[in-house]
C-alpha cells in the first residue's frame, strides 16, 4: 500500500511552517464575525477584545506585544470604542483609563472563541495530544527566543 | 499545586504570532546586515526556496516558486516581478518549453538567501537547547496540520 508523506515527515523550515498554518484561525473567526454581522473590527483587535473577556489586566503590555506600541496605544483603543466594541472610562482622582466590553464587544469575543474551538477541534483530530503539547511548548520557546533579541 | 502547564491556556494564534516575530525579526536583521534592505514581504520564503548552489544556482519553474506560495496569481506574479527588478531573482524562457519561465537566485539572491538561513539556522540551534525532540516533532505536526485544516477549509 502506498504510503503519503506528510508536510510535518518532509524538510520545511519551521518558519515556513508557520506561514502555510498562518490564517487558519483567522478563517474560522472571520466566519464567526460574518455570522454575527461584524465587519469592521481593526487588526488586531480581537486580540484586545479577547484579553478584556478574559480579564486581562496588563493590556497595554500585552498589545505592545502584537506590535502597536504604547503611543498609538491609545489611539488604537479610540478606534475600538468609535466602532462600539468597548467603553472606556476615566477614573477622576488618577486620570487612568479602564475598558470594558460592549454587547458588540461581548458578540466579537464570543466569535473569537468559538472560531478557535472549531479549529482546535480539528486540530485535535489530526495530532496527538502529545504533539499539540510539543508545538505549544515549541511556540513558547520561539517566543523566549524572540525575549531574548536585542531590542532593535 | 496544580500540575497543570504554565502555557496550557495561552491561545495558539497569540503564541504563533509572536513566534513569527523571532523569525521575521531575525531575519530582517540577517538582511539589513547582508545589504539587503529591499525585500518584499514573502521575498524571503521565495529566496530561501530556491537553489543556493554557487556560482551557477539551477533554475526553478516560476509556476512551481508562484505555486509554492499560496497567493492569488497576480500577487506572486508581482512579487516575483519586484524580485527581479531588485536584482535578487534572474528571470529567463525555459530552453526547453519557451511558453515557460524560469527563474534563479541572482549573486545578491544567494546573498540574501544565505543570511536568511544563517537566520533561520541559529534560531533552530537556540530552540533545540529549549525544547526536546519529541516537542520539536509536535510543532511540526501541529503546525503542518494547520495547512491542511486551512486547505480543507476552502483556500
Amino acid at each position: 500500500m502506498p504510503t503519503t508523506r506528510s508536510l510535518a515527515d518532509t524538510y520545511v523550515s519551521i518558519p515556513e511552517l508557520m506561514r502555510l498554518a498562518r490564517g487558519t484561525y483567522k478563517r474560522a473567526i472571520d466566519a464567526e464575525y460574518a455570522a454575527r454581522g461584524i465587519d469592521d473590527l481593526p487588526a488586531p483587535g480581537g486580540y484586545v477584545l479577547a484579553y478584556l473577556a478574559n480579564g486581562e489586566e496588563s493590556i497595554p503590555e500585552m498589545i505592545e506585544g502584537l506590535g502597536i506600541k504604547k503611543p498609538e496605544y491609545a489611539l488604537f483603543m479610540d478606534r475600538l470604542v468609535l466602532r462600539g466594541f468597548i467603553t472606556r472610562d476615566i477614573d477622576p482622582n488618577d486620570g487612568t483609563a479602564s475598558f470594558a466590553l460592549t454587547e458588540r464587544g461581548h458578540a466579537a469575543a464570543d466569535a473569537i472563541f468559538a472560531g478557535g474551538r472549531v479549529v482546535d477541534k480539528q486540530l485535535e483530530s489530526k495530532v496527538s495530544a502529545a504533539d499539540i503539547g510539543g508545538m505549544r511548548r515549541g511556540l513558547l520557546a520561539l517566543a523566549e527566543i524572540k525575549q531574548s533579541l536585542p531590542q532593535s | 499545586m496544580s500540575d497543570r502547564l504554565w502555557y496550557a491556556d495561552v491561545p495558539v494564534p497569540q503564541l504563533m504570532r509572536v513566534a513569527r516575530d523571532v523569525y521575521r525579526e531575525a531575519a530582517r536583521r540577517a538582511l539589513e546586515g547582508a545589504g539587503c534592505d529591499d525585500i518584499p514581504h514573502n521575498g524571503a520564503f521565495v529566496l530561501a526556496g530556491l537553489d543556493h548552489s554557487a556560482p551557477e544556482p539551477a533554475f526553478s519553474a516560476q509556476a512551481d516558486v508562484v505555486g509554492s506560495l499560496g497567493l492569488s496569481k497576480q500577487a506572486a506574479s508581482q512579487l516575483i516581478d519586484t524580485l527581479v527588478l531588485r536584482e535578487y531573482l534572474e528571470r529567463r524562457n525555459d530552453p526547453v518549453d519557451r511558453r515557460r519561465m524560469e527563474v534563479r537566485l541572482t549573486d545578491r539572491g544567494r546573498t540574501a538567501a544565505v543570511a536568511i538561513q544563517t537566520a533561520i539556522d541559529a534560531i533552530e540551534a537556540a530552540l533545540a537547547q529549549l525544547i526536546t525532540d519529541e516537542e520539536l516533532c509536535g510543532l511540526r505536526a501541529g503546525l503542518a496540520a494547520y495547512r491542511l485544516i486551512r486547505e480543507r477549509s476552502g483556500d
